[in-house]
């Protein structure tokens, strides 16, 4: 008897009540199926299911200028801007209302563009160490955990991914990795990926089902005299097992598209791991400067920033194509922003009063939320107004809590519930203005 | 820290980044749970605790487990009853593993994480001066330059000598190649600006050498001599390119001597008055023992009137013992490797290298709860100077201690020169202790005998056993840490006794397991491929693309900036569970009715095979005859086998497939099984 891993894949989905393949089938996750009226109950109270949304992140700990070629920065003369004319300032259209902003952002296609928030903060540090605790959004998350995690723990029933964590694929140093409910998650590299969830047709394929079988007989052996410690880790090997199983054969072949591991390729594979359903959170690291305390006439943070709106703009393409344009959303949060004056084109420091997070998604509605404002040489974000979005004085989110404003709207964008939003974020307010 | 409540560090950490100053929370204490929820040993119920449930492990785990952390390899089935008949045997049996080479291979992967040497891309070395040369030579030189202080700290703890000597002592462990490169980045100075002086085209800027094709070889001894003839002349027994009409190439002015060292390392750079003789690669001056033998060498800076080390005086360097440099190396805290892992530049002034030297010395970052009132605070910034913000908590510590590296080291690591940096105090406080100093060597005696170096030391080992940390107040690691001092800082007397403590057996509760539960992790790299690599006779998580590729992805040991706490994912995913069985599959093809050097079993017969699957169980699984699961375990490889047989598949096949299975399985994967 020949089996091939699609065969032995619908082994498996068949083998638990046919709700593996239902699940693949209707898009309802196994959970749903099995017990509709439990699973929607513990939905109700997670995220809206209407839009839950794949997150796909990208964080950079060197601090990337993100935050200066975008709408709002153009508001002021004295900040710099590379001469190069890859970044000419350019106008641009965002939900009905005109704004400048660097040549690439403003060249993003308008139905992305109207999906575009430009979110200015602090992120209240200005140190590379605290990368994730600004993931942790600097102390405002319950239990210390990355605002992802919060998110993907939140989504993954709503979405039916294979599991709950955020997988890391981009990250340039272990400052950069992910942390879910304590455990530091691993990275994995989109050739890595490719490499580890294919495997190529042959015997080692086609006897992989008694291999599992086996393989479960071995844990169970392992279980007899194992401590409970052990036998929560047997059965946690177990089920990743399963899991590993439970991705689609047909699905598997696209990961052939993927030829390295730059920012490029991590957006093919965030896309590939959103069609996989594998986690409802996927993070990458898309360069827009790196730490360029010295970069003459801006002109790295020039070309960084061209390929990095490229990629965001090849990641919809590739979701596009997958038809999940409007399944996932994508962010670029960094430790901090930059300044934006001081050293005029010759570099830039690093900052904590100013940061610009982007989010384009479905959920959200083109716009610019918040602003800046002089302060000494430099610059600081304002206050925001919840309602209106409008950065200045008098807005109800104070300066000190646009950090946790960012974590909400970005949350309550993904479709994650207020009241999960409230109870696990310490800080700030949703931004309506920002929400469709 | 134990004992630094949650609810303390959030407030500070709010308070800290407000004020844009870096605060650094991410210690044990930062990330611990609350005691709150579901996992923690304190109940909801005020004033009410339960115990956390603790189940001690048998024998024939633990000493599997401590043996495969330690070397890599099984346990025999004499070494399982040994313990099992006497759990003392653990420690002497332990000696006896410290001994083998495979031991040698898991300290150095410890050593490099634990004193943060190899987290670093080639770009990282050039602000402390690029490796010269080409290929080979370069490659051997940058893996030199990780290697070199895991092997110096291997070597103090074989040699018995004082542990502390990997922070305070200026001798380490290095090939004569290099030697040579350290020499040749200490010629070539680089202040704060980023400004180059060539101290040696300095000192004599009519300087020349030549190259010659052909003819008789040089020996070094007269190219050195300013008495021969043949004084600064060196030769290469390959031709010139094609249009090069001369035979030998003289090179003087500004680049001289990154010319010399290119040559030295195997690359003849073009001729400078005539283009016609082009660039080419050539047999690097030092032969492959260069590259490979490994002894002590003191560094030191020159007395007075002394000259540094010639980096092209091979013959020295290749009998000496010693470098005189300008450049100060103490401890693993000036190590190239150290620099490269945390450059430094106009804005950050070494903060992140004091920080990090700290958290490899003492398990310590600098943060708000360090309460030491420094003796001096000269050197603090401006900036930071006003005490009634978070920030000042910090960089009141902080910048006068950082100033022992601004005194000793411009923003690119070589010798300072701006006479500021150099009058400037430095002063250490840090927990308890505080102190002026002025060298390098003064912060590394200080951070040798602080007192918390033991039990950061402790806490190290306990990380890389346990995949968590131990609770510092536990009697065992007070215990350990009086042990420790007492040995005078031996090394391996605190890895026999640590790895034979129930903080590493799991054989009896302490402490440590009411304040966390026990911890059974995956294999991560280091673990796992290097258990494969003895066991299986070959590299497999790196022999080819594919193997790099899916060995790239397992969870590794790191550190980051910043951070008390190492990296140590030990949760499986399906990405682990996926990955490591696409690294069986490779290696079943590799191991399996491969007549190469890689096979080592065939399916040829009953015999071969049968020969075959016990050791599937016994060195791929570990589960050697003593240990009650080997049977079963054995039993259920058989009838796997057998099952594919009658599957369809030949003998090969169920070999493979019974080799991937026993690969796979979770006592080959993981830690603690």
């Amino acid at each position: 008897m020949k089996l091939d891993r699609r065969q032995t894949l619908l082994g498996v989905l068949f083998g638990a009540g046919g709700l593996g393949l239902r699940s693949l089938a209707t898009g309802l996750p196994i959970s749903f199926l099995a017990n509709p009226l439990k699973a929607m109950a513990a939905e109700a109270e997670t995220c809206t299911a209407t839009y839950g949304q794949f997150l796909v992140l990208s964080t950079s700990g060197s601090g990337d200028p993100l935050n200066a070629n975008v709408p709002g920065t153009y508001l002021f003369p004295q900040i710099a801007h590379s001469p190069s004319p890859t970044m000419a300032r350019t106008a641009m259209t965002l939900s009905g209302t005109r704004w400048d902003a660097a040549k690439p952002w403003a060249d993003l296609p308008q139905n992305l563009l109207d999906r575009s928030v430009f979110f200015h903060h602090t992120t209240l540090t200005n140190n590379h160490a605290n990368q994730n605790k600004v993931m942790k959004l600097m102390g405002a998350t319950n239990r210390q955990e990355m605002f992802a995690s919060i998110y993907a723990k939140n989504l993954a029933k709503c979405l039916g991914t294979v599991q709950s964590e955020p997988v890391v694929v981009g990250a340039s140093g272990s400052g950069e990795l992910l942390s879910y409910q304590g455990r530091t998650l691993p990275k994995l590299s989109p050739s890595g990926l490719r490499d580890t969830l294919t495997s190529a047709a042959g015997p080692l394929t086609t006897f992989q089902q008694i291999r599992d079988n086996d393989l479960n007989r071995l844990n169970a052996l392992l279980k007899e005299s194992g401590t409970p410690i052990q036998r929560a880790f047997l059965d946690r090997m177990a089920q990743t097992q399963t899991e590993a199983r439970s991705i689609a054969q047909d699905l598997l072949a696209d990961l052939a598209a993927i030829n390295g591991d730059n920012a490029a390729n991590q957006m093919v594979a965030a896309a590939i791991l959103v069609k996989m359903k594998v986690s409802p959170v996927i993070s990458t690291h898309i360069s827009f400067g790196g730490d360029n305390h010295t970069d003459n006439d801006l002109l790295g943070e020039a070309a960084q920033t061209v390929a990095g709106v490229a990629n965001i703009n090849a990641l919809f393409g590739k979701l596009t194509s997958y038809g999940l344009q409007d399944a996932a959303t994508f962010a670029a949060m960094n430790v901090f922003g930059r300044t934006l004056s001081n050293r005029g084109t010759t570099g830039r420091d690093h900052m904590a009063n100013h940061h610009v997070t982007v989010m384009i998604g479905k959920g959200l509605k083109g716009g610019v939320v918040g602003g800046l404002e002089p302060k000494g040489n430099e610059f600081t974000a304002q206050a925001i107004n919840s309602t209106t979005g409008a950065g200045g004085t008098g807005g109800d989110i104070l300066f000190n809590d646009t950090l946790g404003a960012v974590g909400k709207t970005l949350g309550a964008a993904l479709g994650v519930s207020n009241a999960v939003l409230d109870d696990n974020i310490t800080t700030g307010k949703v931004v309506r203005a920002a929400l469709v | 820290m134990p004992g630094r409540p949650l609810w303390r560090i959030i407030p500070l950490c709010v308070l800290t980044a407000l004020t844009g100053c870096s605060g650094a929370i991410d210690g044990l204490g930062g990330d611990q749970d609350d005691g709150s929820g579901p996992d923690g040993n304190v109940n909801n119920i005020p004033g009410v605790t339960t115990p956390r449930p603790f189940t001690p492990l048998p024998s024939y785990v633990y000493t599997s487990k401590v043996k495969n952390l330690l070397t890599g390899l099984p346990a025999t089935s004499g070494e399982l009853d040994a313990v099992a008949a006497d759990p003392a045997a653990l420690a002497s049996l332990i000696d006896g593993w410290l001994a083998a080479p495979s031991a040698d291979a898991k300290l150095l992967k410890f050593f490099g994480n634990a004193f943060q040497q190899t987290q670093f891309i080639d770009d990282d070395l050039q602000d402390q001066g690029e490796v010269r040369g080409q290929g080979t030579s370069y490659t051997q030189v940058v893996t030199a330059i990780r290697e070199s202080f895991p092997r110096t700290a291997l070597a103090v703890m074989k040699e018995g000598r004082a542990f502390t000597e990997t922070v305070s002592a200026n001798r380490f462990q290095l090939t004569p190649a290099l030697m040579v490169h350290l020499a040749y980045i200490d010629n070539r100075r680089r202040d704060d600006r980023g400004n180059t002086r060539d101290k040696l085209f300095q000192a004599d800027t009519a300087a020349t050498f030549t190259v010659q094709t052909g003819g008789t070889a040089v020996p070094i001894a007269e190219t050195l001599n300013p008495a021969n003839p043949n004084y600064r002349k060196w030769q290469t027994a390959t031709a010139f390119n094609a249009g090069c009409a001369k035979t030998t190439r003289t090179f003087t002015g500004g680049n001289i001597y990154v010319n010399l060292v290119d040559f030295i390392f195997g690359r003849l750079n073009q001729d400078p008055a005539d283009a016609t003789c082009t660039a080419l690669n050539v047999p690097s001056q030092l032969v492959p023992a260069d590259f490979t033998t490994w002894k002590w060498v003191t560094i030191r800076k020159p007395n007075a009137g002394e000259a540094t080390t010639r980096f092209f005086d091979l013959a020295t360097i290749r009998t000496g013992n010693e470098l005189v440099l300008d450049t100060q190396r103490v401890g693993f805290l000036s190590t190239i490797a150290f620099f490269a892992n945390w450059r430094t530049n106009d804005s950050n002034l070494a903060r992140v290298t004091t920080n990090q030297a700290l958290i490899v010395a003492l398990g310590r970052s600098f943060d708000a709860s360090n309460n030491v009132v420094p003796v001096s605070e000269s050197g603090l910034d401006e900036e930071h100077a006003n005490p009634t913000t978070e920030c000042y908590s910090c960089h009141r510590a902080l910048d006068p201690m950082r100033q022992f590296y601004r005194k000793n080291y411009s923003l690119n690591y070589h010798e300072q020169s701006d006479p500021t940096q150099l009058a400037a105090p430095a002063t250490f406080a840090v927990d308890g202790v505080s102190a002026p100093g002025s060298t390098i060597a003064d912060m590394a005696r200080m951070l040798a005998d602080h007192p918390r170096f033991p039990t950061a030391w402790i806490q190290k080992l306990c990380y890389y056993a346990n995949s968590a940390p131990c609770s510092e107040n536990d009697e065992e690691v007070l215990r350990l840490a009086g042990v420790f001092k007492a040995s005078g800082f031996n090394f391996k007397a605190l890895v026999r006794e640590l790895f034979s403590s129930p903080l590493v057996t799991e054989s009896r509760r302490t402490k440590t397991f009411d304040d966390r539960d026990a911890v059974t992790s995956v294999a991560r790299f280091d673990h796992l491929c290097g258990a494969l690599a003895l066991r299986l006779n070959y590299d497999v998580c790196t022999i080819d693309t594919k193997s790099k590729n899916l060995s790239s992805n397992l969870p590794s040991d790191s550190y980051s900036r910043g951070s008390e706490v190492p990296s140590l994912n030990s949760d499986t995913s399906l990405f682990f569970r996926a990955g490591t069985e696409n690294l069986c599959r490779q290696a079943a093809d590799r191991v399996v009715d491969n007549g190469g050097v890689t096979g080592r079993y065939t399916s040829a017969s009953v015999g071969s095979r049968d020969t075959a699957m016990a050791a599937f169980v016994s060195d791929v699984m570990g589960l050697t005859s003593s240990d009650p699961r080997a049977a079963p375990a054995l039993q259920i490889l058989k009838e796997h086998y057998a099952a594919v047989i009658a599957a369809g598949g030949n003998a090969n096949a169920g070999l493979k497939s019974t080799f991937v299975l026993a690969c796979s399985s979770p006592t080959a994967v993981s830690v603690g099984l």
